[in-house]
């Protein structure tokens, strides 16, 4: 089950490549939880709660996908 | 215990011959032959059982949701309830039990189970050890329904009680509603049969080490590091509920020491564990399957292994953040948030990990099946639910949220999106080679997974909108708004979706058993086993070659684990600054006695008495008096409350979104503390109990009545324009002399609880009330239930005049001394009476301004073996607000 790697690669149809599958689904999931905690973010009254660990969330999704980009391959 | 099962070889033998006997005779049936696999070794029979059994249990638990769900909405659209509240709740109750363990917990054992064996290449052993842990599981399943009455059907014994039990909910002699022993017996079989698992897997994995040579370094599947991780975390979980359970049962039956405090802490170790036990399905998930499907190893052995220690270390650590709003020590609080902070770091190493795991992966290399489609939707899951799980963790923001149905709405993000996500992407990569056939259909599994995942973002998204705006868990009496209308039914059809989805599934994995080609793994490594089962939910016509081919690395280790420790030591920077940040709110959140003993000038202290289902409140200050299910202050005055609680932990939660919403937990033998500003607009907000008390929880809402500063009149037109500051229960106003005010079958006007604020002006005031007759019924609590005639209680009502003993009133609140009687009669049901009274300027109350004491016991059936339904209910109330 470790890891093996295999000489394929024929010609097949174009197909989005699984690394930019992830980063998508990856960034809908971020923006959908950043979404929903907007609604406190933008109301006065809630705002000192919910604002700092928005932040954070925001912060850490930036950083993930900058470290994502930059990151070798796993090859 | 290692021989155990085989010490007794006459039982044994008699097992074996009786499962011989059972199994030819079914075998002969095909059906029977092909679905449950009986010509397979017992290893895979067993497995193929427990799936099967886990889809029944999901099945089932889905229905229970589906049932559930159709009464809210029907509510919501005025339709009415048909069920009564206890067999409402306890669908829902059974609902999360039959998903959490009949369905999850089983297929993590039988997964677990089948990876174990299958990845280390293990001859299984003790078939008794597996089966008798199959068998309790299940046995459990049914314990916990509670007592079935057949003849004459009856299910308002099973518990309503919610998925979890907190101490003393439930409890004979401690609370109002009582659950039968057979609720407990079935926690206590749950919690051995996962520790009979546990130990049968660790055999396993011992035996395994002992057959390997001395000398050489255990270097397991990082997958099966995961798995180890939930074996060690298995009694870190079940062993507390164990506890905590027969406790209970000694307060319950033996009149053992109570301490609903130290229960529920006890409690909620399992109860928090128990997710990450659950958890660790997709991410064992994710971390077994993306390397054999992009043919290279996981990014980083080491983190990935990092990230399995860290969440065992963890796990276990943080139980109190389910009931941080109660009153321990701010330190203890903080401690636990700290902690709940530290547990985002395994979770973001694993999704790093697993991420760049394919990077580089050409997409020539790489297919979209139903298995990599599967766990891409459980690697988003883990993603989406996974970044809602700060926001309960933050105390302050916590405060916002807790016991609405936003919790409702990350846990269903995390069950449905992530982890059912990751089930099934081992499930479709694993049934063939279990089955011995290829998957029957592409088209099915394609319609399965769209359907999975529109009704669970659907699901999702609703209950975070509802939660949003402040909507409880558990709620069926709901504040009737376009809103919350909307959400609700969208949520219908999200739980429609997804049901109807997971039938494409069981289609295509019947006719896989009955129909489908031919599987062999004959040749293949594990790997490329697994790839071809996947391949057969492939819908593309040219396929990726499965073959294993040998990976050399070319990126040293160095430098992917250099990312990996920038984005470890990114994160624990964040959590380190939003840990600071939160800190000074998190120690003003006060749930403990006011020791400090100082108050802003003018405070009006009060002592709040939870009960089931109603809170009796006593106020010093400027308002004086005692009122049940009312709290009067006056605008802009600081509140000071203690509050205890009796039969049930009780919350005081007050929705505000223009203001600081209040959120308190009361349990019984503690005392809470809150301390507010009331909102400086008069008017009547409406106060839910929020935390579920019983299955009058619905019926348990309180009005906190603002009045106007010290000796002025005011409208409600500032009130309604100001949306009651958010606050969603408030009841809608009316005019008095334009309300019809009617009851529904929950025994409250309108569809409301409080009833409408009626609106007037002084002098001679009016407004008609109406009781029909037949919203009297099961789910209506002015009359007691004393047979399973359904017509029994109408009948009472005709028996005793079309009167029931309980008066109808209109008092004065007077701030001097509470409640002034103004009239009073008794109930009439079936006719519109018309009040008429000459008021001056003020606030009254209206109607059974009283909790009606309440009992469900149908020809003598309830007592301690069978459950008790009492309590003293209020729901046919409200206040009438009289002004120039």
């Amino acid at each position: 089950m470790r890891g093996s790697a295999a000489s394929a690669g024929t010609a097949r149809r174009p197909s989005v490549s699984p690394f930019v599958a992830f980063a998508l689904v990856a960034a809908l999931a971020i923006i959908g939880a950043v979404w929903e905690d907007s609604y406190w973010t933008t109301n006065p009254a809630l705002l000192a709660a919910s604002l700092p660990t928005t932040l954070g969330i925001v912060a850490a999704a930036v950083v993930f996908f900058i470290l994502a980009w930059y990151a070798p391959p796993n090859e | 215990m290692g021989e155990f099962f085989e010490r007794a070889p006459a039982l044994t033998r008699f097992l074996d011959q009786t499962e011989e006997e059972i199994r030819k005779r079914l075998a002969k049936i095909r059906l029977f032959n092909r679905v449950f696999l009986l010509e397979r070794d017992w290893m895979t029979r067993i497995t193929m059982l427990m799936l099967i059994l886990a889809m029944f249990w999901g099945a089932v638990g889905g229905f229970d949701a589906l049932g559930f769900q159709t009464q809210v909405v029907g509510y919501a659209t005025g339709a009415g309830l048909h069920l009564s509240d206890a067999e409402i709740y306890s669908s829902l109750t059974l609902h999360g039990i039959r998903e959490l363990f009949g369905l999850t917990q089983q297929l993590e054992m039988a997964l677990f189970g089948l990876l174990l064996v299958s990845a280390l290449g293990i001859a299984p052993r003790h078939k008794w050890a597996l089966y008798t842990s199959v068998g309790l599981i299940n046995a459990s399943m049914l314990l916990l329904e509670g007592p079935v009455y057949l003849v004459p059907f009856n299910d308002n014994y099973f518990p309503a009680i919610g998925w979890y039990f907190a101490s003393p909910l439930g409890l004979l002699g401690q609370s109002s509603y009582v659950v039968s022993p057979l609720w407990f017996l079935g926690w206590l079989a749950l919690a051995a049969s996962v520790l009979l698992w546990m130990w049968w897997m660790t055999t396993h994995l011992i035996a395994w080490r002992r057959s390997q040579p001395p000398s050489q370094p255990i270097r397991l599947p990082i997958s099966i590091w995961f798995v180890v991780g939930g074996l060690i975390l298995v009694p870190i979980t079940y062993v507390p509920l164990a506890v905590s359970t027969v406790w209970d049962m000694g307060t319950a039956y033996a009149g053992w020491a109570i301490s609903p405090l130290t229960n529920q802490f006890l409690f909620w170790m399992f109860g928090h564990a128990i997710v990450y036990v659950l958890f660790l399905v997709p991410i064992t998930a994710l971390y077994f399957l993306l390397p054999i499907l992009a043919r290279r190893p996981i990014y980083s052995y080491r983190f990935a292994l990092l990230s399995a220690a860290l969440f065992v270390i963890l796990t276990p650590l943080l139980s109190v953040h389910h009931i941080y709003l109660t009153p321990l020590p701010a330190l203890t609080i903080w401690l636990t948030m700290a902690l709940s902070f530290a547990i985002i770091l395994p979770s973001a190493i694993t999704v790093f990990s697993v991420w760049m795991t394919v990077k580089g992966v050409p997409s020539g290399q790489w297919e979209w099946n139903a298995v990599s489609l599967f766990a891409l939707l459980s690697f988003g899951g883990v993603i989406f639910g996974g970044l809602s799980g700060p926001v309960n963790a933050t105390v302050p923001w916590d405060v916002d949220v807790h016991n609405s149905l936003f919790v409702i709405s990350h846990f269903h993000a995390i069950t449905i999106l992530a982890i059912v996500g990751g089930a099934f992407a081992v499930l479709y990569a694993t049934f063939p080679i279990l089955t011995g056939r290829q998957w029957f259909s592409p088209l099915l599994t394609r319609v399965h997974l769209v359907m999975t995942v529109v009704g669970g973002v659907l699901v999702v998204l609703m209950f975070d909108l509802l939660g949003n705006l402040g909507v409880l868990r558990r709620e069926i009496i709901l504040p009737n708004l376009p809103a919350i209308t909307l959400d609700q039914t969208l949520l219908f059809a999200g739980i429609v979706i997804i049901l109807v989805g997971q039938l494409f599934f069981v289609a295509n994995g019947l006719f896989t058993v009955l129909r489908g080609s031919l599987f062999s793994a004959a040749g293949l490594s594990f790997d490329e086993a697994i790839r071809k089962a996947a391949q057969s939910t492939t819908f593309a016509s040219r396929r990726v070659p499965i073959a294993d081919v040998p990976f050399e690395r070319h990126v040293p280790r160095p430098r992917r684990e250099g990312v990996e420790k920038l984005w470890v030591g990114a994160i624990i920077v964040l959590l380190v600054l939003v840990l600071a940040a939160v800190t000074p709110a998190t120690f003003s959140v006060a749930n403990g006695d006011n020791s400090d003993g100082v108050y802003p000038a003018g405070t009006e202290f009060v002592q709040l008495s939870g009960h089931q289902y109603y809170w009796a409140a006593s106020e010093t200050g400027s308002v004086r008096g005692t009122f049940d299910n009312v709290l009067v202050v006056n605008a802009g005055q600081w509140v000071s409350i203690n509050l205890t609680a009796a039969g049930a932990t009780q919350s005081l939660y007050i929705p505000f979104r223009s203001l600081p919403p209040v959120d308190v937990q009361v349990v019984p033998g503690s005392t809470s503390y809150s301390l507010f500003q009331a909102p400086s607009v008069p008017g009547v907000y409406g106060v839910p109990d929020g935390e579920y008390d019983g299955p009058w929880f619905g019926q348990d809402v309180s009005a906190l009545v603002v009045l106007p500063t010290n000796g002025t009149s005011s409208s409600l037109a500032a009130f309604e324009a100001s949306g009651s500051e958010g606050d969603i229960y408030s009841p809608p106003v009316l005019s008095a002399a334009a309300a019809s005010l009617v009851a529904n079958g929950e025994g409250v006007f309108n569809q409301s609880v409080p009833g409408p604020t009626l609106s007037a002006v002084p002098g001679t005031v009016s407004f008609s009330w109406t009781v029909p007759l037949s919203t009297i019924g099961i789910d209506n609590y002015l009359v007691n239930v004393t047979s399973l005639d359904p017509n029994a209680q109408q009948q009472y009502v005709v028996a005793h005049n079309y009167t029931l003993p309980y008066p109808f009133q209109v008092d004065r609140i007077d701030p001097a001394v509470g409640l002034q009687p103004i009239l009073s009669a008794d109930l009439r049901i079936g006719s519109t009476v018309t009040e008429t009274a000459t008021l001056a300027t003020g606030v009254y109350l209206y109607g059974v301004v009283s909790p009606i004491p309440y009992s469900y016991n149908p020809d003598g059936e309830s007592g301690g073996g069978t459950g008790i339904n009492n309590g003293w209910v209020m729901g046919l109330w409200g206040v009438l607000w009289v002004s120039p």
